[in-house]
């Protein structure tokens, strides 16, 4: 064994992983206008649910049921297909990152879907350090091939999301 | 072009698949080549060869990752072209990532049975223990053999810290190799 073996085998790691490599650059190139296009979009979203209280919150979210957010920092959303769950991995001061999982701990598809997921609690302009139930949040999912999907929608406690019917 | 109209160009056989593959990721290939054989033209004949063998093999093959898998057919290419065309005359680049991946290896004399696959195996294990980040390092550097300053503009840190992160990797790798010849 040497050096040279070892470095010829890197080339037979998963795809996946190669894949993940090559498509993180551009996640994090695209992180501060998707963070600041989901602020802004927010931001006259809230004012304009200011002036519409009857509205709830998660009246865009027609692809997300039941945001959950439990213990160990993990948020759980139910669309109308699948059951999906969101690892957070970074926290920053613009929100959070992370990995679409399934319930199994699988990344969800191929994978190569990433999220950007802010939240804003209380209508104000500083998102949390961590996101809690009540926030509300936008979820940017960035695929590989540039696709976007923004859902939009409450994170409820899992006590909450277990008294629900 | 998305890489599945691609593949179903692939599929029907269509020669437009190679134009549209070169398109696509061509240049990238070739910047992946370069680092490896270090020469416009063994590089150009690795992409080429890339797309040739994506044509045989797509079908019946049809991958997920279109492009993680015509960079590591690329990846191959150019190793065999820098045995073949400089077996007396090592690389630079090459040289150094090879002295880098040395230090990870508890004994020379380990596994020699170990070969390619195998080795890659043991490296997945290795890699899914890693946060995304790191895997993202190691990868950058020893797959897609990015130089430091690369790495730390891609992932906007400073080039002293890039090479620390590696060297923690590097050592977290000897041991899990040094845990893996025990227990295999």
């Amino acid at each position: 064994m040497n050096g040279r073996q070892l470095l010829e085998a890197v080339g037979y790691v998963n795809s996946r992983y190669v894949q993940e490599a090559e498509t993180a650059p551009v996640f994090h190139r695209r992180f501060a206008f998707s963070a600041i296009a989901a602020c802004l979009c927010l931001i006259l979203g809230m004012g304009w649910l200011h002036g519409q209280r009857n509205l709830p919150t998660s009246s865009a979210a027609d692809e997300i049921d039941k945001p959950v957010l439990d213990d160990n920092g993990t948020v759980l959303i139910e669309d109308n297909e699948n059951c999906m769950v969101f690892r957070v991995e970074t926290l920053t001061k613009d929100g959070f990152l992370g990995t679409w999982l399934t319930p199994e701990g699988e990344p969800v598809e191929d994978g190569t879907w990433t999220v950007i997921l802010t939240t804003l609690r209380d209508g104000g302009n500083t998102p949390p350090d961590a996101p809690e139930a009540g926030d509300t949040f936008t979820v940017e999912v960035i695929s590989r091939d540039d696709e976007t999907r923004t859902l939009i929608g409450t994170i409820f406690s899992s006590g909450e999301e277990r008294s629900q019917p | 072009m998305e890489d599945g109209r691609i593949l179903d160009l692939y599929w029907a056989r269509n020669e437009d698949a190679i134009h549209q593959t070169e398109i696509a990721y061509g240049a990238k290939l070739n910047r992946l080549a370069v680092r490896i054989v270090e020469n416009r033209e063994d590089a150009q004949e690795c992409v080429s060869d890339t797309y040739l063998k994506a044509w045989d093999t797509i079908p019946p093959q049809r991958p997920t990752y279109l492009f993680a898998y015509l960079a590591k057919i690329c990846r191959f290419c150019a190793f065999a072209v820098l045995d073949w065309r400089n077996a007396e005359k090592r690389r630079g680049n090459v040289v150094t990532l090879t002295e880098e991946m040395e230090l990870c290896i508890p004994d020379p004399a380990w596994d020699e049975h170990f070969r390619g696959e195998e080795l890659g195996e043991i490296l997945n294990r290795f890699l899914a223990g890693l946060s995304r980040e790191s895997r993202g390092l190691f990868l950058r550097r020893y797959w897609y053999m990015d130089s430091i300053e690369e790495i730390a503009r891609r992932y906007g840190m400073t080039p002293g810290s890039v090479k620390t992160r590696l060297h923690r990797i590097r050592g977290k790798l000897r041991s899990f190799l040094q845990q893996e010849g025990i227990s295999v």
